[in-house]
């Protein structure tokens, strides 16, 4: 046959597709257990780093051990009423498109050796070029922080990146988020501020990465009010 | 409302995250085909007609085939294929395709364009900017109304871009540049220059 | 085709490692250097190249998928029809890409989470675009997996270089450790975020550039 010819070309591409078709869909059927296992690995030890269990050096399989023995989890709503559903499924993503009412809230609950009872909440929102996300947790008063992760998917290295840094999240432990009966703590423009229980240093050069952590914080934070309300 | 988000999605797109200053996307045709006003305008012009084509094209696709549970349409015992895996290698090819059915269009249709737009579009299947604005479709879930603002709002950025070191870089060949950095190092420089003053734009609040 | 035939015999008789073998692996290194000479790939040079690390990353990514589309090109090189090569090689390379990102995203998550962003950057590298072109198509597949493994180099040599420079003059760190000592700061020595943002890495590109064609004295005509 004509390598040029209009027969040759179209029976060419046809079989070059369908073997990376075949090829693709094979090879991402073999790996798509363990990269799920890989995202529910990690979603998991997010949480239990929220809370600051030490996880170092801890296989995938024994994170997942660890995080249900110790983490229990509700799904409530904004006006504080506890509604059914799995709360490791929910995906904040779509949720975060609905009005806040009709939201559902994922809340993970650990207790440590003594009892003590730790709220972790997750958060999502926007940085400067894409999504950031992170878990918060709160002391049993419900308002004082006890940990933060956050996370990103396209940030700037060195810039809107840092905020995965423990310099950064460190600066949170202790500090109030409740001011009143709202939900009050910034991360402020850039260092050396005059900071006080409601604030922390900012990033300089990420101010958009900072408002976007500053926002997530208020919304996903307040939207719990009710229910810490009814807790209280 | 609607309308005002569009039209800030396009504003965005333009100034404050433009596909050369912020993403250097498209880089090597921008690099290897400003030398003079006039071809820059040819190419950019036919950057913006396939990155507006391609880009909302493939949203289709991706919504209609790609998605988790979207070939649910064809028949409920697919709704659980997910064949978001293959997003690039389709995104690629309607790109390419694009590229080569557009060509034979102008070519019978308009002779003219063909004559003006022609040696520029083999180029632009792999303008990295044209598979970006893809990808950043996919990853930012714009609908399909974004995506169209996104990428035509992407594509005058570039023709911006483009043309404005094109008519640079015809006046600095009058200029007495140290030798080894003629060319294609001042261009990076001025470059470099140019996405200094675009950052600016950074903090505009849309 | 005569000249094919006639080569052929001195070809096959050609020991792996020859002398002309591993000019393609060490001229893409320096003298026919992708990014600062051919003048390709610079896209995803600029946009990974703030920190080393992911700089690496995507430098051995790029010098993978480079190579390894390389020789399955040069394999079918005879067989693929011209009026239809692009889509052929686009679809080769994206193949490859998405394969690395599967395996990645299964077995090192870790790798695969530092990488997310540039996978797709990938598949837009001229330089594998252009080796496939202007390599591939017309070479054996062993000297075509030399050509893509000294391109890659040849990149990540660039990439390197200038997420080093921007590392240690816009954080002050390298690889993540605190590089510039704490006396440097106190004599005046501030952290440059111009280095951080896109516009850095042009300066950064520019002034290679500079700094190698003066050696090389390589010298643009316009």
């Amino acid at each position: 046959m004509q390598r040029d010819s209009k027969v040759y070309s179209i029976v060419f591409a046809t079989v070059i597709c369908l073997v990376c078709g075949v090829l693709l869909a094979a090879v991402n059927e073999a790996t798509k257990d363990d990269y799920k296992t890989n995202l529910r690995v990690e979603k998991k030890s997010n949480i239990l780093a929220a809370v600051k269990y030490p996880l170092a050096g801890k296989t995938g399989a024994e994170i997942e051990k660890i995080y249900d023995e110790v983490i229990a989890a509700t799904v409530i709503n904004s006006k504080g009423e506890e509604v059914e559903g799995d709360a490791f499924s929910i995906a904040l993503k779509a949720e975060k498109k609905k009005p806040v009412e009709e939201r559902s809230l994922p809340l993970f609950v650990y207790a440590n050796e003594t009892g003590e009872k730790f709220y972790i909440l997750p958060m999502r929102g926007n940085g400067l070029w894409g999504p950031i996300w992170g878990y918060i947790s709160l002391k049993q008063d419900l308002n004082t922080i006890y940990g933060v992760v956050f996370d990103h998917e396209t940030e700037t290295p060195g810039l809107g990146a840092e905020i995965t840094k423990p310099w950064f999240q460190e600066q949170f432990e202790g500090k109030s988020s409740l001011n009143g009966e709202k939900v009050d703590i910034v991360v402020l423009k850039g260092k050396g501020n005059q900071l006080n229980e409601h604030s922390v240093d900012g990033i300089s050069g990420a101010t958009i990465t900072g408002n976007g952590v500053n926002s997530m914080l208020a919304e996903d934070l307040n939207a719990y009010q009710n229910y810490f309300k009814k807790l209280n | 409302m609607e309308f005002m988000d569009y039209f800030n999605t396009f504003i965005r797109s333009i100034f404050i995250e433009n596909m050369i200053f912020a993403y250097f996307l498209g880089m090597c045709s921008y690099l290897a085909v400003s030398k003079n006003v006039k071809t820059a305008v040819g190419l950019g012009a036919a950057v913006i007609f396939v990155l507006t084509l391609t880009a909302p094209l493939n949203w289709l696709i991706k919504s209609a085939f790609l998605n988790e549970g979207s070939l649910e349409w064809i028949s409920a015992s697919l709704a659980d294929v997910d064949l978001s895996f293959l997003s690039y290698i389709m995104y690629i090819a309607v790109i390419a395709s694009a590229v080569q059915l557009v060509e034979m269009v102008v070519e019978k249709v308009s002779p003219a364009l063909y004559g003006a737009l022609g040696i520029f579009l083999p180029l632009i299947a792999v303008n990295c900017s044209i598979l970006g604005g893809s990808l950043f479709m996919a990853q930012r879930e714009y609908n399909l109304g974004e995506t169209v603002a996104f990428s035509l709002g992407s594509g005058i950025g570039w023709f911006l871009a483009i043309v404005a070191i094109a008519a640079i870089r015809e006046k600095i060949k009058y200029s007495d540049v140290p030798k080894p950095l003629r060319g294609l190092g001042i261009t990076f420089i001025i470059t470099g220059l140019m996405g200094i003053a675009f950052m600016s734009f950074s903090g505009i609040k849309l | 085709m005569s000249t094919e035939v006639a080569s052929k015999p001195i070809k096959t008789s050609e020991p792996l490692f020859s002398k002309k073998n591993m000019r393609l692996l060490s001229d893409p290194l320096n003298e026919n250097n992708p990014i600062t000479v051919q003048v390709l790939g610079i896209c995803s040079a600029l946009a990974v190249t703030a920190q080393v690390k992911p700089a690496f990353i995507m430098a051995l990514a790029v010098t993978f998928v480079t190579a390894a589309s390389n020789v399955f090109i040069s394999l079918l090189r005879n067989l693929i029809p011209g009026n239809i090569r692009i889509i052929v090689q686009l679809t080769i390379v994206a193949t490859m890409v998405i394969l690395v990102d599967l395996v990645l995203k299964a077995y090192v998550y870790d790798v695969s989470k530092q990488l997310s962003v540039f996978v797709g950057l990938i598949i837009t590298n001229c330089i594998i675009m252009g080796r496939l072109e202007a390599f591939a198509m017309g070479n054996k597949p062993w000297a075509s997996f030399l050509d893509g493994i000294g391109n890659g180099l040849g990149y990540a040599a660039i990439l390197i270089i200038v997420a080093i420079m921007r590392e240690i003059l816009g954080s002050g760190t390298l690889l993540g450790y605190q590089v510039v000592p704490q006396f440097m700061y106190d004599a005046g020595f501030a952290n440059n975020n111009l280095m951080v943002v896109p516009a850095g890495a042009l300066f950064a590109v520019g002034i290679i550039i500079w700094v190698q064609r003066a050696q090389n004295k390589y010298y643009e005509t316009e």
